[in-house]
């Protein structure tokens, strides 16, 4: 009870000048900001990309020839032989592997630019492209020419309401007839404004931030609209030897290390290729960004010190100026103890008002932080862990800055208090 | 400064002494500000000077021709011949280029002792391309147009970047790569090549570039021409076929400029990206790449002088509620001093000056604290701190504003003081 009512004291006291309260708090408040903030932002993306990594695309690799070499810049069939040995040479676990050939864009006389895209897939492709299935099923081995498996936008742009399993399709300058035996999901929103790279394309941010930062790590515009269009036809490709396009996915913390893999091993045998994946969602999952710990923990510690010192002093100060305060209690029957703990709840209470209101700041940036940044699935959550860490140390510092003026306020002779005034 | 002022200042400075733990505390709160602007200033001011340094080596006055780094569907490759390098030369007639074109390819190679090959870049250009490229040859000589190719049967001679050759002999000085042999695989035939010569690393910070390059693998091979992780090699080492660029140097900016518009007058900019979809070659100017380089890194150490700039204000604020706290505590002694006839300005200079003061003393003490502890972030986070008697001077600048900053509430507070009211109640 006693305990109780000398928190509720401590409190008070600092309710009488919130505003000051408030200024001297800075230290402690955005020492916990700093601290929580860069946690929040990592574990919220790392969270985002394992849970919706396959709406995102963040476990996607797609690879093209280069077209920049001077070797010959086909990919055929048995370059996913390639693939697939590269993948599994660490033992990653292949989630999905395929290739395509864009055999034919239909262009729409009544919406100029929007294309239908006739693919010619290997088994699979749907998959390793992040498709998933509405109705029928996915193009099998034994599957004809005459078979296919249409996107969402497909039944739109042909003009019909809906695509089943059985209907059958004749994209213009297709030389014949298709039956559809699958029909994709449609994919979500934040899907279809993703590019292969993992940027947010409509994101306010990308052509000025995103774009630019692009151009200056040599990484040039694509043309590849048709990814993202849900107007792609899937058809076994019958008869064709070359690959525009080979997909894979695995697991989004190793896309960067898969992509590089692969891409070594193709220049084994004298393939050039250019590898497209998620750039900044590997490096946020990967340890590297685990080298800034120590530059956030510098700040926290300079923050919090700063806090510290500043509520030392203040407490240094309040122990002077209420000499007569405590020279009146201690005749009252209050201990030496008394008055120190009651010192050191003020300095207790500081310390978790400013942790808490950091918390909040903290998150705030984090906010700040994850809606300026152009890359799909960038976001943030709270921090439980690193949020208990950051409010305990600050709570000792604060105690263990309380101590010296708690100290002094219980030495004070009570009679030299009163005489005083 | 007359005797007035004197007596004001020294006031002050006595008062600063007369409370050693309370001013020390003071300064400390300075010192840590001080310490961490020293350390993010020494970052960022540091590699983004050296940064800007590195990239003029990349060629300030060259620009390439190439072919498009992707297709849109259904869209041919633009050949790139001996008919476009003409044109080329027609287009910049009266700017004095100098056109080189190249063929490029990555190859694994291999040295002897080492199983894994590394895949490098094989440049083959005329002896020309060394002068679309502002880098020295660190050690042995660049290539002469009597280099031999590089054939199956017969040993060909190349240089390297540093880089590669570090990449290729790690346990070696780059200068004993000279005269050193490699093998290089193109088309599955194993090519032997000497090593003639092997130019300086234009990139100050490699290590850290190539640890956070998650890009690498997006980049096409005429990007990475730029990471400078490359082999160079006599033109006529990959025989007949299309070229993959043409690289430009210009004697001067304008010439550059000049040359920029007539051959995007003709092919795309290769930030265009429906010019691009359209199969046209592009026209890559290095010095656009360079800013957007420059811009990025602007953009990076921008948020580490936000840092800064935010714990300063952050103690500013602190040290500026502090101080007047302590003036309150002074009521007695300010009305007294008015009595006795000093002026309201006398005051707050006198504030003014212990503010100061304690924010100087506290950042001279922060200057060496942040000179150690960049170096042991340095150590820690291996990131690239360069300290100067530059940056201590900014900082001792800092300090000083911290100090005015934090005293101007004070200082006003303290000034418009009634000398007779305080005096008043206290009498009472």
């Amino acid at each position: 009870m006693r305990w109780l009512a000398v928190l509720a004291a401590a409190l008070r006291r600092l309710r009488q000048r919130p505003v000051r309260t408030f200024l001297l708090l800075q230290g402690t408040i955005w020492g916990v900001a700093v601290a929580v903030f860069p946690s929040a932002v990592i574990q919220g993306t790392r969270e985002a990309a394992r849970q919706e990594g396959r709406v995102l695309g963040a476990d996607r690799v797609s690879m093209r020839a280069d077209t920049t070499s001077s070797a010959a810049a086909v990919l055929v069939r048995d370059d996913l032989r390639t693939v697939r040995a590269a993948v599994r040479e660490e033992g990653t676990a292949l989630r999905g592997l395929g290739g395509a050939r864009v055999a034919r864009t239909v262009p729409d006389p009544e919406q100029p630019g929007t294309l239908l895209t006739v693919l010619e897939c290997v088994v699979g492709t749907e998959v390793a492209r992040g498709h998933t299935l509405a109705a029928g099923r996915w193009l099998a081995p034994a599957d004809g020419p005459t078979r296919c498996v249409v996107e969402a936008g497909v039944a739109a742009w042909l003009g019909r309401a809906a695509l089943t399993p059985g209907d059958r399709i004749q994209p213009a300058g297709w030389p014949h007839e298709l039956e559809v035996v699958g029909v994709c999901a449609p994919r979500p929103a934040q899907a279809l404004r993703t590019n292969d790279l993992g940027f947010d394309l409509e994101h306010p941010l990308y052509k000025k931030v995103g774009v630019p930062l692009l151009f200056a790590m040599g990484i040039l515009p694509v043309p590849d609209d048709w990814k993202r269009s849900e107007r792609c036809v899937h058809v076994p490709a019958e008869g064709t030897d070359e690959l525009h396009w080979i997909f894979l996915r695995v697991e989004p913390a190793l896309v960067g290390d898969v992509a590089n893999r692969i891409r070594d091993r193709m220049t084994d045998a004298d393939k050039s290729v250019v590898m497209l994946y998620p750039l900044v969602l590997p490096l946020v999952m990967g340890e590297k960004v685990e080298r800034f710990d120590a530059v956030n923990l510098a700040m926290f510690l300079a923050c919090l010190l700063m806090g510290a010192v500043v509520m030392m002093n203040l407490g240094l100060l309040s122990a002077l100026t209420r000499a007569r305060e405590i020279a009146i209690r201690r005749t009252e029957g209050a201990t030496k103890a008394d008055i120190a703990l009651q010192f050191l709840a003020e300095g207790l209470m500081l310390a978790l008002v400013g942790a808490g209101l950091g918390c909040v700041l903290g998150m705030g940036l984090a906010h700040l932080r994850a809606s300026l940044e152009p890359v799909a699935g960038f976001t943030w959550t709270f921090p439980v862990r690193e949020a208990l860490v950051a409010v305990s140390v600050a709570v000792v510092i604060g105690l263990l800055a309380s101590l010296l003026p708690a100290l002094r306020a219980a030495s004070q002779d009570p009679v030299q208090g009163l005489a005083d005034e | 400064m007359n005797r007035r002022m004197r007596s004001v200042i020294r006031e002050g400075l006595l008062h600063v002494t007369r409370h050693p733990l309370r001013s020390s505390l003071t300064a400390f709160t300075s010192a840590i500000a001080i310490a961490v602007t020293v350390n993010v200033i020494s970052l960022s001011f540091g590699m983004q000077e050296d940064i800007a340094g590195d990239v003029d080596l990349f060629g300030r006055h060259t620009l390439d021709v190439g072919v498009p780094p992707a297709l849109a569907p259904g869209v041919k490759r633009p050949s790139l011949g001996e008919a476009q390098v003409e044109r080329t030369r027609r287009l910049l007639t009266g700017l004095d280029p100098i056109v080189v074109p190249r063929r490029q390819r990555a190859a694994p190679i291999r040295v002897d002792g080492i199983d894994e090959p590394y895949r490098l870049q094989v440049v083959a250009a005329a002896p020309a391309y060394l002068r679309t490229l502002s880098i020295p040859v660190a050690h042995g000589r660049w290539l002469r147009a009597d280099d031999a190719p590089g054939s199956p049967e017969l040993e060909g001679t190349c240089c390297l970047d540093e880089a590669s050759a570090v990449r290729l002999w790690p346990q070696r000085d780059p200068a004993e790569a000279v005269g050193a042999r490699l093998e290089m695989r193109i088309d599955g035939v194993a090519r032997t090549m000497r090593v003639v010569g092997v130019l300086s690393d234009p990139l100050r910070y490699r290590e850290l570039f190539e640890t956070f390059d998650e890009g690498r693998g997006a980049r096409t091979l005429t990007s990475s021409l730029l990471s400078f992780r490359n082999i160079y090699v006599p033109a006529a080492t990959f025989g007949p076929g299309d070229y993959t660029g043409i690289s430009i140097v210009l004697p001067t900016d304008e010439a550059v400029l000049e040359a920029q518009e007539r051959l995007i007058a003709v092919w795309a900019d290769a930030r265009d990206l429906a010019a691009l979809s359209r199969g046209s070659l592009i026209v890559f100017v290095r010095k656009q790449w360079m800013e957007a380089l420059g811009t990025s890194t602007m953009q990076g150490s921008m948020v580490g002088n936000l840092v800064w700039i935010l714990v300063v204000l952050v103690a500013a604020v602190m040290i500026s509620t502090l101080n007047l706290i302590t003036v309150r505590e002074r009521y007695d002694e300010v009305a007294l001093r008015r009595c006795e006839g000093a002026q309201r300005r006398d005051i707050a200079l006198q504030i003014t000056v212990e503010g100061v003061t304690t924010a100087l003393i506290g950042g001279i003490v922060g200057l060496p604290i942040g000179y150690v502890g960049a170096h042991v972030l340095r150590e820690i986070v291996q990131f690239p701190f360069r300290f100067e008697l530059r940056y201590a001077a900014v900082a001792t600048g800092v300090a000083i504003l911290l100090g005015l900053i934090s005293s101007v509430i004070p200082a006003r507070h303290a000034a418009t003081l009634q000398p007779a009211r305080v005096l008043g109640r206290r009498l009472r």
